[in-house]
């Protein structure tokens, strides 16, 4: 009972980001609505996987575009991550991969610590490409948009979780998001499917 | 005392010997399908769907001097990269992949995919390349027919019991020989020195220089790579990479 009380004080903490929050939903909608790809990148093996909460899922935009990478990717070695977040120079090389990327797209950025390499590389990298960032990290930091997960490190995938669900806009019209109750229903989204499984390299 | 190094070279000569005086005929034939295609605007599909097989086509990409008009399939699935045995005692035979990673390459009509698997047996082979026919896809295969004839064991097989050289609409002999190990020693118990993947990934190559001069014969320059190691090598391969970018998803 302990822990819930504890995850239920991490979401409770989370009434003070409220407004940054709407913000940040505000610009994924605009982008939403002009067919933008929305990215996301989590600097650590743990905001990595967290990603999967809004990608490929039903009720969430067609236009996730999840930056994943062995690198950050438990089944590549949960050691070997962790030492690669301290790596230099690591980031720009992992997040040029996706060819994509256009000026003016949003550019969810996740991370438990803002001093790593691979977070801080991550933010200089898409201020040089001029995308709309929106940082979720511990502290809140330097993005257009920066939530913070007022959290410890228990709690730190709940409030994630719960941060990029409130992001997405529930009011979304069908032909933007996936369709499906539980999972993402295939036969109802051939099209869609179809559209996306070429631009979003991870589809 | 024998000199294992220079037997196996021979071996391979030798291999590749019999390839030269049996299959011109099919690399010829092959060759001009593909070069046709690649004239429409076609990417040419490559896959090796087995744990070794796919090494072949991972040979060919973005490599300098290597037709790029290609679209190899790397799948973590039937891949050694994930774990040798995971794929070759598991997912090789887990049928129902063969259909998921056709569907998932969107291969269909008029497309041409060349597999490459010297066993020629496994039931994600079969069932893939069954697939791709019955989509509209003509598939030529790099196999061993006689290899796959003299295996029996069911359990390594499509429930078929079919061999990709019988499902293909055609297919190049490799040679490799049964077994895959090519020496013998009598102070040795078993065989050594497998050469399935030599001889896989000679023919591929030989497969693609002859679709690359055909494909000049009808008056279209086969983009090559350049290698991006060198200066200007990036620069070089980056316009052809930006129309390809997306589509392939193994680039």
């Amino acid at each position: 009972m302990e822990y819930l009380d504890r995850a239920i004080a991490t979401l409770k903490a989370l009434d003070a980001e409220e407004k940054h929050i709407q913000s940040a939903q505000k610009i994924i909608s605009a982008a939403v609505k002009e067919n933008r790809l929305i990215h996301i990148f989590g600097t650590d093996t743990r905001s990595s996987a967290l990603i999967s909460e809004v990608f490929f899922r039903a009720g969430m935009p067609i236009t996730i575009d999840p930056m994943l990478d062995p690198t950050l990717d438990s089944a590549h070695g949960a050691y070997r991550n962790q030492m690669a977040w301290e790596v230099k120079n690591l980031a720009p090389c992992i997040l040029d991969y996706y060819e994509r990327v256009e000026e003016g797209d949003p550019f969810i950025l996740i991370g438990s610590d803002e001093t790593l390499p691979m977070f801080a590389q991550s933010l200089q990298w898409a201020k040089e490409k001029k995308l709309r960032i929106i940082t979720i990290s511990d502290n809140g930091t330097d993005g257009e948009v920066s939530v913070s997960t007022h959290c410890g490190d228990d709690t730190y995938a709940i409030a994630v979780s719960a941060i990029l669900n409130m992001m997405m806009d529930a009011g979304l019209p069908e032909e933007k998001v996936w369709l499906g109750k539980r999972t993402v229903d295939l036969d109802r989204n051939t099209e869609k499917i179809d559209k996306m499984l070429f631009r979003i390299r991870h589809l | 005392m024998v000199h294992a190094a220079l037997d196996y070279l021979t071996g391979v000569q030798n291999l590749i010997e019999q390839v030269k005086e049996t299959e011109a005929k099919k690399f010829a034939q092959a060759a001009e399908i593909m070069a046709d295609r690649v004239a429409e605007g076609h990417l040419i599909f490559t896959w090796g769907p087995g744990g070794h097989s796919s090494i072949f086509s991972e040979d060919i990409m973005y490599r300098k001097g290597e037709l790029a008009a290609v679209c190899p399939i790397y799948d973590a699935n039937i891949s050694l990269s994930h774990g040798a045995a995971r794929e070759i005692n598991g997912m090789e035979r887990v049928e129902g992949l063969g259909k998921v990673i056709v569907e998932y390459n969107r291969i269909g009509k008029g497309d041409v995919i060349v597999f490459g698997s010297a066993y020629g047996i496994n039931p994600v082979a079969i069932s893939a390349a069954v697939e791709c026919r019955n989509r509209g896809a003509t598939v030529i295969s790099i196999t061993s027919p006689s290899f796959s004839d003299a295996s029996t064991y069911a359990g390594a097989k499509h429930k078929s019991g079919a061999s990709l050289y019988s499902v293909s609409d055609l297919y190049l002999d490799s040679k490799v020989p049964y077994g895959d190990a090519i020496l013998e020693y009598d102070f040795l118990e078993h065989k050594i020195s497998p050469v399935a993947t030599v001889m896989q990934a000679i023919l591929l190559k030989a497969l693609l220089a002859e679709t690359m001069v055909r494909l000049k014969e009808k008056g279209v320059d086969p983009f090559t790579w350049t290698n991006s190691l060198q200066e200007g090598g990036i620069e070089a391969n980056s316009a052809y990479m930006n129309q390809i970018w997306g589509r392939v998803k193994s680039m």
